[in-house]
């Protein structure tokens, strides 16, 4: 069989000052299996499977194939602050919030 | 001999020929998926075989290949004394209506007693819930006491809507009994935790032993190979509904 990554299913929403994302990880049982990485206006997530799990993929006409690895990278509708992300892992799901920069207008005195 | 039956849109291939007075089921991809993960459950449980295959132009074109032979991802599957009805493809939105009447006419045919539809209601908060609740609705004054005898909390005041909220309404039309128990459920995540609690209230409702221990189980097994046809019925339901109602 052939190992291939998945993309998981997730969530966006969005509320005042942040963007709330959370991630179906079914078979991830720890935290440690989840590596999340952000930029100003990008998430991925990898997470793990650490076993073999057979997969029958719609897409692929039913062809079962073994998962390695959860993969999804999300581009964000705005810039986000990338140094005050917050992460839980609860119950196969994964909540990621990313708060919103807030870009201060600057008055530009005039010459 | 098959039989086939034309309806608005629809047709029933019939397998075999039904006994009257069979309970029906109800559990088409929705919210959660919670209805299709406790009808396959249940199929699976009780060995059910096909019964009938439903078919419509509106369908798309797939068929589902189990050892080797098609079969139609829309179907009817029976034990000899409950009818589930279920597919492995989501309704198409424009296709509800019809089918809720294609159903129901069929259903009123076949002289079913009542029919119990299984579905989950999103809430952005599952996360935190442990054992997600039921609530039921009925489509008559009489059944609403049923539910109560049960202990079956009730759905007092709100919208429903899909094939099922349709079947509920034309099967009153036609007298028969109809129950709808609904759980908490992820909005789009596939739910076989809210799967097992609606089960669990079907056994209440019906009198019936249904064991989810498995179901649970087998819980993320389950979450990934259905993971895809969850999507694709979130995506027909926010193409079905106003916003104020997803």
């Amino acid at each position: 069989m052939n190992m291939v990554n998945i993309e998981p299913l997730s969530e966006m929403y969005e509320t005042e000052n942040s963007y709330i994302i959370t991630v179906d990880l079914p078979f991830i049982k720890s935290k440690d299996q989840i590596e999340i990485y952000v930029k100003e206006n990008e998430i991925e997530i990898i997470a793990k499977a650490g076993q073999t799990i057979t997969w029958s993929s719609f897409e692929g006409f039913g062809k079962r194939v073994e998962v390695a690895t959860f993969r999804k990278k999300i581009t964000l509708p705005s810039k986000i602050n990338p140094d005050n992300v917050k992460a839980a892992f609860k119950n196969g799901i994964l909540i990621v919030e990313l708060p919103k920069l807030i870009e201060r207008r600057k008055k530009v005195e005039i010459e | 001999m098959a039989v086939h039956l034309e309806y608005y849109d629809v047709s029933i291939l019939e397998l075999q020929p039904l006994q009257p007075n069979l309970v029906a089921v109800e559990g088409f991809p929705d919210v959660g998926l919670v209805g299709t993960i406790a009808a396959f459950h249940m199929i699976e449980k009780f060995g059910m075989k096909p019964v009938a295959f439903i078919k419509s132009p509106a369908m798309p074109p797939i068929l589902s290949v189990k050892t080797g032979i098609i079969k139609e991802p829309a179907a009817v599957y029976s034990d000899g004394k409950l009818l589930v009805i279920t597919s492995e493809i989501p309704i198409p939105p424009s296709l509800v209506k019809n089918m809720a009447l294609s159903l129901a006419d069929w259903l009123y045919e076949k002289r079913v007693s009542m029919l119990v539809s299984l579905n989950g209601y999103p809430t952005q908060r599952r996360i935190e819930i442990a054992k997600p609740e039921v609530v039921g609705i009925s489509n008559s004054e009489k059944g609403k006491e049923v539910l109560q005898e049960k202990g079956i909390k009730p759905f007092d005041e709100g919208f429903i809507a899909g094939v099922f909220a349709e079947l509920l309404a034309l099967l009153r039309d036609r007298d028969i009994d109809g129950y709808a128990l609904i759980a908490e459920s992820f909005p789009t995540y596939p739910d076989p935790g809210a799967a097992a609690s609606v089960l669990e209230a079907l056994s209440k409702l019906l009198d019936i032993k249904i064991d989810v221990s498995d179901l649970l189980e087998k819980a993320d097994e389950i979450r990934l190979n259905m993971k895809d046809l969850s999507a694709r019925a979130a995506q027909g339901r926010m193409e079905n509904l106003p916003s104020m109602y997803r």
